[in-house]
């Protein structure tokens, strides 16, 4: 039988997957508080930094196309210093994974199941993830390609029809006087992309092709696109002002949203379905990220990655659900920006430039 | 030697209480002695009554000669006519003590096939099948003739996969008929056949199908393998045999593809696929098998395009309703009415006065009703289950709702869940929603909304995980395939439909070439 290998596709629906998360919902507030109006050109040129360092995590998995992001981080920086640059890794992954089931369960508790406790969303999301990564990368990836045009559709759904509220005059003046605020919204619009980090733990599944490049930028361009589109949309239809005000502008857009057909009244409960979907294959592939990582880190091999999957269930709930309500959740979401930030900026681009050398080295030999 | 080979069952008996098959035999030969040869076999068979056996002198010679049958399973008209009656007539007279095999073999039988045997396994297993063994006196070496007696039905008509236009034919319990029925269709002579017998004690007639060429290597090879080396008493059906290759037995959900009808059969043959038949088995599997596999009727190829793939969406939609319906229902009513307009909320409502129970308890009642309606009328004889319809009808609908156990909207929640149910094509698959049906239920009337969602999401990744031989079970949906999509939820139109399944990876991509539509192809 045949080896199975993720097409080029998969990697593009992986990519944007894994982008949209929890951010959908609660970045248009964040963004605006800090740079207004501009919010949107923050977002874009946020976007397109993140496809920089995706590229770059691109040409790390490029260079040791057999191993996944842990395994070069090891064999680069070698059992103690490639141990100590995973760790920042390691936690963040963990913490997204904790921070992002909070949030989601809180949302869901305010929107849907507002008599359920939100230990059992938690556990009970948090199992069915267990359960998919449990599985195997393959598995994940047949998943993402079935929620994916579910979740692109609804986004763009959302846009066009918000579309008929918009104030294009919420948006202007366009870059006045508000230069230096949108430079310095891109660091925070940058936390809405860590997905991108994706390719390091599925290029060595791929099929190693010329295309994958361009699927993995398509997934990239993606939800930059509809970020920056949702982004502006938010802010046309309600204006800086009520953005700033708004914990989760998407839902509250949707509830904005006069549906022609009578039987669609209520049109946010079928986004909130929607998005439980997206977030539960963003958490996913978190949640494979950071066993991998985990896995790798600790020395296990990888037929024990599979326990790993279960035994790191209790500390994901624990960080869940340790967290006193919903704004401290997002709050530490925020916080672990710097800790990406330090990833990508940093760890990445040090392990990246050891790995070529070393890479020549050992093609030389 | 004889004392051997009693001495090797005994001992084997000792241990089983019985031989458990033919394979110890292998290392036996024939003896010279003709009544050692026929009270050996004889043995083996345990003295059963209808194993036969006649002694004779063939021709004008002096040479005695033995032939044993099962007059159960053999042709007595072909034994007498082709066997027995040129042995004792034609042979030329002679003095001579030896006969000339090789005569007796090329010119005086005239039976469909004849060979040499001189090991006691081959021997006995194909006396078991139908065939005569002939031994003569002196030699070491006997001769199988083809006397086999096809008894059993020659034609039916599909039952489980009706159609409303193409063939009427249905494969039937003979596997020669079966083949025929393929071979009529197949006029190509990659089209392979390999036969084995399965099975320590029933030694199934097991065939694998497929067209040398089309189908995978890989994928021909792991069904031979696991087929082949299967070490079970005996399949008394081909499910049986597709039960026991899977990757994961435990599914719910059909991993195999069964089909009674030979059209179908070549249509995947065709396709790059390869198909299992046995003899006493009205049916043939098929693998490896997906997800849209299952959700294709044979009707969607004899109609227009446009009309089978609307109908082959209405059966996802269906499919997705059967699921998951009363658990919507539940959801909807008993978590998050707020879904709901306004006024169909105040409706469902207004129906539901009066009804002692919660909705959870009200849609249980009625999916368990509603299972043991359907297991009664499968079970039960046709003009029985008439009438359970009628009455399973009269209660679950009026009386039910104006004892007011059920409200009326419960009563069209089920009805529309059991007709949903009945429009997928495959048996198995729509057993499957039956099952998962009270699950999902569960997690409605627990997390509503959320665990329908859940529910879906955990059976989705269960689907995704799940393989048929290499081949992923959503496929081609997921993994992407685009040029397949052609023939999953939609069918394109045949001339669009130019390349096999990509998923399957068949060794010839090319079905045909259709240069202009409606025009007929030059090449």
């Amino acid at each position: 039988m045949k080896t199975e290998r993720l097409s080029a596709v998969q990697v593009m629906t992986m990519t944007t997957s894994s982008i949209f998360g929890i951010e959908i919902m609660i970045s248009q507030q964040r963004m605006v508080s800090f740079v207004k109006q501009d919010a949107w050109i923050s977002m874009a040129l946020g976007g397109i930094a993140a496809i920089g360092i995706g590229l770059v995590f691109y040409y790390l998995s490029t260079l040791y196309s057999d191993k996944d992001l842990p395994q070069i981080f090891l064999h680069v920086g070698g059992k103690y210093i490639g141990r100590i640059l995973l760790l920042p890794i390691v936690v963040y992954y963990i913490i997204y994974v904790g921070l992002s089931l909070r949030i989601f369960a809180q949302t869901l508790k305010m929107f849907l199941l507002d008599k359920t406790p939100i230990y059992a969303i938690v556990i009970f999301m948090l199992l069915v993830a267990a359960y998919a990564v449990y599985k195997d990368i393959y598995t994940i990836a047949n998943i993402t390609d079935i929620i994916y045009p579910l979740s692109l559709i609804s986004l763009i759904a959302i846009i066009l029809l918000s579309l008929q509220q918009a104030e294009i005059s919420y948006i202007k003046p366009i870059l006045f006087e508000n230069t230096s605020n949108v430079v310095r919204g891109i660091i925070p619009a940058l936390n809405n992309f860590t997905g991108f980090g994706i390719i390091g733990y599925i290029f060595c599944h791929t099929q190693k092709s010329k295309e994958t490049l361009k699927w993995y930028l398509v997934g990239l361009v993606t939800p930059v696109v509809l970020y920056t589109a949702l982004t502006a949309i938010t802010i046309m239809v309600f204006g800086t002002k009520d953005v700033e005000t708004l914990i989760y502008a998407i839902l509250t857009l949707t509830k904005s949203i006069e549906f022609p057909a009578t039987s669609l009244e209520r049109l946010e409960s079928f986004t909130a379905v929607i998005w439980i979907v997206v977030v539960f294959i963003s958490v996913v592939l978190f949640f494979y990220k950071s066993t991998r990582s985990l896995t790798v880190f600790l020395g296990l091999k990888e037929k024990h990655m599979k326990y790993m999957v279960w035994v790191h269930i209790p500390l994901l709930a624990f960080i869940a659900l340790c967290i006193e309500n919903e704004l401290k959740a997002i709050e530490y979401v925020q916080t672990t920006l710097y800790l990406q930030l330090i990833i990508s900026l940093v760890i990445i681009p040090v392990i990246t430039a050891v790995a070529i050398l070393k890479r020549r080295r050992e093609l030389k030999k | 030697m004889i004392n051997n080979i009693k001495k090797i069952i005994d001992k084997k008996n000792k241990k089983t209480g019985y031989a458990e098959n033919t394979e110890h035999l292998k290392k036996f030969v024939l003896s010279e002695d003709i009544n050692d040869n026929v009270s050996r076999l004889k043995e083996i068979m345990n003295n059963s009554f209808d194993v036969k056996s006649r002694e004779f002198n063939v021709g004008g010679s002096n040479v005695r000669a033995a032939i044993v049958y099962i007059d159960s399973v053999s042709n007595e008209d072909i034994i007498m006519d082709h066997i027995i009656k040129p042995l004792i007539i034609s042979y030329p007279a002679t003095t001579s003590k030896k006969l000339d095999i090789q005569y007796i073999k090329d010119s005086l039988l005239t039976g469909q096939s004849v060979k040499e045997a001189e090991t006691f396994d081959e021997i006995v297993l194909s006396i078991m099948s139908g065939n005569s063994f002939i031994c003569i006196q002196g030699y070491t070496k006997g001769l199988i003739i083809e006397s086999k007696e096809y008894r059993g039905k020659t034609f039916a008509t599909p039952t489980m996969e009706p159609s409303v236009k193409g063939p009427q034919e249905a494969f039937v319990e003979m596997l020669k008929i079966n083949i025929g029925m393929i071979r009529k269709r197949i006029r190509d002579p990659n089209l392979t056949l390999d036969m084995s017998y399965v099975g320590r004690r029933i030694k199934s007639e097991i065939v694998i199908v497929y067209i040398k060429g089309i189908a995978n290597d890989d994928i021909v090879n792991e069904v031979k393998r696991k087929v082949f080396s299967l070490d079970i008493d005996g399949p008394t059906s081909v499910v049986q045999v597709g039960k026991l290759i899977v990757e994961k037995p435990n599914s719910i959900f059909p991993l195999i593809q069964l089909t009674e009808r030979p059209d179908k059969l070549v249509s995947s043959l065709t396709e790059g696929r390869v198909a299992v038949i046995m003899n006493g088995s009205p049916d043939a599997i098929i693998l490896p098998v997906t997800l849209p596999m299952l959700m294709q009727s044979a009707d969607d190829y004899f109609e227009n395009w446009i009309v089978s793939s609307v109908i082959r969406m209405s059966r996802y939609l269906a499919l997705f309703l059967s699921t998951i319906l009363p658990a919507l229902y539940i959801a909807v009513t008993t978590f998050n009415p707020g879904m709901l307009p306004t006024n169909l909320a105040l409706s469902i409502a207004a129906t539901r006065v009066g009804v002692p129970f919660p909705a959870f308890f009200e849609a249980l009642l009625m999916v368990i009703t509603l299972d043991l309606l359907q297991e009664a009328s499968i079970r039960l004889p046709k003009i029985v289950g008439q009438t359970v319809s009628i009455v399973g009808g009269l209660v679950i609908g009026q009386a039910a709702v104006q004892a007011a156990v059920v409200s009326p909207i419960m009563v069209i929640i089920i009805s529309v869940t059991a007709v949903s149910s009945y429009t997928i094509p495959n048996y198995s698959l729509g057993l499957a929603t039956r099952i998962v049906r009270i699950p999902f239920m569960l997690l409605a009337v627990t997390f509503g909304n959320f665990g329908i969602t859940m529910g879906m999401l955990l059976m989705l990744t269960y689907l995704a995980s799940l393989k048929s031989f290499g081949v992923r079970y959503l496929s081609p949906i997921s993994p992407y395939r685009i040029r397949d999509w052609k023939d999953t939820i939609i069918r394109a139109p045949s001339w669009a439909m130019t390349k096999r399944h990509e998923f399957l990876s068949p060794e010839d991509t090319r079905r045909q070439i259709i240069k202009k539509r409606g025009e007929p192809n030059e090449n």
